[in-house]
């Protein structure tokens, strides 16, 4: 299977999978492999439990049968159109002029438009051309090929399959090669029949008109004359072309040779002008076609692709736990999770922890409102130097009872645990523990919170009773 | 720890986002555990992402630094009367933590310093300066690795902004990141990367194959979903559905009509989830609009679009019942064109092939349904709004995402060639799959059609 040919069965599988790729394969870790070989071996892989290139083989297949059944309809259109042009039951003579004009005016008419379509990129793919070809191509599978249904994705893949060969480049080279070797048939079964005619019938040639005069053709049989004298066809003189306008006088002896030299005339201009530049054409075509096979890739930009790529070569991958936890965290117990609303003590030693200054602001004025006697001694906590002094002072405070300002925005942690622990361990005193709410954490995250407070209540022995909510009604802000 | 490439310890106190963080760069919404809980992460944990076959850039998540004060206390202990570097106290702790239990996950976090090249030092925004974390910064710069500090909740903590400058800048971090993990840009991970190539000189050319991949990327997949979107669009503009000119046989075909075009818009919001690498249940309501195909907003009631501020324009726009004219000038057209070519036969076949349905259903007084214009509209202005939320979504964020068009007037601006999409869209029946006919999805002019709206969504975002 050639690279044309993969890229192809990836794109088969495309139109099986649809949107997204949903057919699961085993990623192979080859490293150093690229995207585009990744999504190949993948198509390979699937192709076996798909049988898409066996069915794009038979649209293969299918699509050479087609064309050169229609080739060899052509050919026998060729011959049949010279038989019925020039070698009727009554005439013994052709005109020379006419005969030409009917075979080639028509051929350069199309070549012309070819060449019109062919300059624009898709026109040719996208027109009625291909639309007859594909057309012809489902009547053709759909008459003939019953079992074409029994393959679950027959029709997309026909889609796919020939969407790629007649669409683009491919399409238009694809679709000009055929143009070319249509008629190509019709030039080789027309020559073909025109020498077995001149060999086995007697005609002559001449050339008639209504308003143009003998040196018009003149100039113009010379002109057609030019290529094939030059590769050595016999072709009339001006003097057989004089002879030959209808009504001149043809010496007998002379008529055989002008015969000879206006067949061999006729034959080479069908060779020349006729069958060659098409031949030329289908092989050029034929050319390009192989080339923009082997040039034909993926669009791995489609969204199809993009999201192949995060599943055939993540960027990401695990490293794993390089250092696990060897401790087992006990389970929370989720305590009381409900809003305490305990009574604080008329007397109490105000500290508080971790608070912002906004915070602090609020805490000032709680305790100012609660515990005005004590407002001057209210310390906050921040650093070590301040956790030091307040283990130092605490044994000696006055108040019996201690409330420790915290704020709920802020997450409990081992150290606040440690050291609240260490407060709580130096003294006998009543510990309350009075959490600010000032709106900063979520309501739906409020619950738990609370209850990681009252979970460090307990490790640190502060009555649960001790705890009190305090609502601060202020805008969110920074904690 | 990477042989190959180069290694990112992310530490920061708990619960200030280094899990997130980690999610979020690495596009992983399933990436280790996120929780409101202090010590939700307990061990260390690495991933990769791939610059090349060969290089990789490493980066673990530790846990949090709980307690920064005792730590850097102790380790301020060592060594009391001689002058020994903050790295020799480190290994001296890490030596001697037999001795410390309580502080193994401080230990943790200190040997994945040690053992990385740099240091993302995420910080919570929304947190005062308080002495805990001057602490641990202070712990961090012991370990003698460049640091980067990643401001998290930039949103929220914009007030604390200054004060953590100041302190970062005492303590010589210099090299500081705004990063949101929850609104997400995309600049913003740039410029860790930037910020990482200018501390680590010797990587910089590394770096910066790795800045350009994750660029590449970027774009990559931002092209794919205004594809998605552009594609859905095209579907929907096309759909027609044809029925017997009879007000029951009308209104069966319009519903049959809404479940289409609402299972397409489930499909494509799906495949839009997919492609960024969200979960279907990040999704507002998901349960609804992804896996059953319903909506909150009745897309199709008339009420509820007016609701919306969308002016009614033109005369498409009369009902989800109006039948399509049949342009029968641009028929004359096709047929001129073709029989220039000189094909008369493939010309008949395609003006057979577009316009053949549309006369027979004038002859037997048919009709055909299309969706109306101001419900493509709202299905529009969903799919741009999704689009956008998602761009700016971290794979932390918990938050739904709700892309109900906006009630303001002024949001629902709708692209200047809108129109001029709509009078070409409706004229091509051929390019909605969403027709029992076969379409033809890979038509040439299709396909440029949605690059075009591609192109133009980029205006709208």
């Amino acid at each position: 299977m050639d690279l044309f040919q993969q890229r192809l069965l990836a794109e088969g599988i495309r139109a099986v999978e649809g949107d997204s790729p949903a057919l699961s394969t085993p990623i192979s870790e080859k490293p150093g492999v690229s995207f585009d070989k990744s999504v190949l071996q993948r198509a390979l892989q699937l192709d076996s439990q798909l049988q898409i290139s066996a069915l794009f083989s038979h649209f293969k297949d299918l699509t050479k049968n087609l064309f050169t059944l229609l080739s060899v309809l052509l050919f026998v259109v060729g011959a049949s159109s010279v038989q019925q042009l020039f070698f009727s039951e009554q005439g013994t003579q052709i005109n020379f002029f006419w005969a030409f004009v009917l075979f080639f005016i028509p051929n350069f008419i199309t070549l012309f438009l070819w060449l019109l379509f062919f300059l624009q990129p898709n026109l040719l793919s996208s027109g009625w051309l291909a639309r007859l070809t594909l057309f012809l191509l489902k009547t053709v599978e759909k008459r003939f090929n019953p079992q074409s249904t029994k393959h679950p994705h027959f029709w997309t893949l026909f889609k796919c399959y020939f969407k790629v060969s007649f669409s683009a480049d491919l399409g238009r080279y694809q679709l000009s090669a055929v143009t070319h070797l249509l008629w190509l048939s019709y030039f080789c079964g027309a020559t073909l029949m025109l020498v077995m005619m001149l060999a086995t019938h007697q005609v002559d040639f001449i050339w008639q008109t209504s308003i143009l005069s003998l040196a018009n053709f003149q100039w113009l049989t010379e002109l057609l004359a030019y290529i094939p004298n030059l590769l050595g066809f016999p072709v009339p003189n001006l003097e057989q072309i004089q002879q030959s306008h209808l009504g001149a006088v043809n010496v007998i002896a002379d008529a055989q040779n002008s015969r000879l030299v206006w067949s061999s005339l006729l034959i080479s201009s069908l060779i020349i002008y006729g069958l060659a530049p098409r031949f030329l054409l289908l092989l050029l075509m034929q050319f390009l076609l192989k080339i923009k096979r082997k040039q034909f890739s993926l669009n791995l930009s489609k969204p199809y692709y993009v999201q192949l790529r995060q599943l055939l070569k993540p960027n990401v991958t695990s490293l794993g736990i390089s250092d696990p936890d060897t401790f087992k965290v006990a389970p929370s117990n989720h305590l009381h999770s409900e809003m305490a609303c305990h009574q604080l003590p008329s007397c109490f030693y105000p500290v508080a922890i971790e608070l912002s200054a906004t915070q602090l602001i609020e805490c000032k004025k709680h305790v100012k409102q609660y515990s005005p006697e004590q407002f001057e001694l209210l310390k906050h906590i921040c650093d070590f130097q301040s956790q030091q002094q307040l283990l130092n002072e605490i044994v000696n405070v006055g108040p019996q009872a201690i409330v420790l300002y915290v704020t709920l925005s802020r997450l409990p942690d081992r150290g606040l645990l440690g050291f609240i622990k260490s407060l709580t361990a130096l003294t006998t005193k009543s510990f309350y523990l009075l959490l600010i709410d000032d709106a900063l954490i979520e309501s739906s995250h409020l619950s738990k919170r609370r209850s990681d407070w009252y979970e460090l209540a307990a490790q640190a022995d502060i009555s649960l009773d001790n705890i009190i909510q305090f609502k601060i009604n202020k805008k969110p802000e920074a904690r | 720890m990477s042989k190959n490439g180069l290694s990112v310890a992310v530490v920061g106190h708990a619960n200030a986002g280094k899990t997130s963080l980690m999610r979020t760069l690495l596009r992983d919404t399933e990436f280790g555990e996120v929780a409101d809980q202090a010590g939700t992460t307990r061990h260390v944990e690495g991933s990769a992402l791939l610059i090349d076959e060969t290089n990789s850039l490493a980066l673990f998540d530790t846990p949090g630094l709980e307690d920064s004060i005792r730590l850097f206390h102790i380790l301020s202990g060592y060594f009391a009367d001689q002058s020994v570097d903050g790295i020799e106290r480190l290994q001296y702790f890490l030596a001697h933590l037999s001795e410390y239990p309580e502080l193994e996950q401080e230990a943790k976090v200190l040997r994945t310093l040690l053992n990385n090249d740099l240091i993302f030092y995420v910080i919570d925004l929304r947190e005062p300066v308080l002495g805990k974390y001057r602490d641990e910064l202070q712990i961090l710069s012991y370990g003698a690795k460049p640091i980067i500090p990643v401001l998290n909740f930039t949103k929220q903590g914009g007030d604390n902004l200054e004060q953590w400058k100041t302190q970062l800048a005492r303590l010589n971090f210099h090299a500081v990141v705004s990063f949101d993990n929850v609104h997400f840009n995309f600049s913003d991970e740039m410029k860790i990367y930037q910020k990482m190539q200018t501390l680590l000189a010797d990587k910089e050319e590394l770096l910066q194959n790795f800045i350009n991949q994750r660029q590449i990327q970027w774009s990559e997949r931002f092209n794919a979903a205004r594809e998605i979107v552009a594609n859905l669009f095209v579907e929907s503009a096309c759909v027609r559905f044809k029925t017997v000119n009879s007000e029951q046989e009308i209104e069966q075909a319009t519903l049959k009509l809404q479940q289409v075009v609402r299972k397409a818009e489930s499909k494509c919001v799906r495949r839009l989830l997919k492609l960024y690498q969200f979960r279907k249940g990040d999704l507002e309501n998901s349960e609804l609009p992804v896996e059953q195909g319903g909506w909150q907003l009745d897309l199709f009631s008339a009420d509820n679009l007016q609701e919306f501020g969308i002016k009614l324009t033109g005369n498409i726009a009369k009902g989800a019942g109006l039948g399509v004219a049949i342009d029968l000038v641009t028929a004359g057209m096709t047929l001129g064109a073709a029989a220039v070519t000189g094909g008369i036969v493939g010309a008949l076949w395609g003006v057979k092939l577009r316009y053949y349905d549309e006369i027979q259903a004038k002859i037997k007084g048919s009709r055909y349904i299309c969706l109306n214009d101001v419900t493509l509209q709202v299905l529009w202005l969903r799919q741009i709004k999704l689009l956008e939320l998602l761009q700016k979504r971290g794979h932390a964020s918990f938050d739904k995402i709700d892309y109900q068009v906006s009630l303001h007037k002024q949001k629902n601006a709708l692209p200047k060639n809108w129109s001029k999409w709509l009078r070409k869209l409706r004229n091509h029946p051929n390019w909605s799959s969403l027709n029992v006919n076969s379409a033809e999805l890979e038509d040439s002019k299709r396909l440029l059609f949605i690059e075009q709206v591609s192109v133009e969504m980029v205006n709208e975002l």
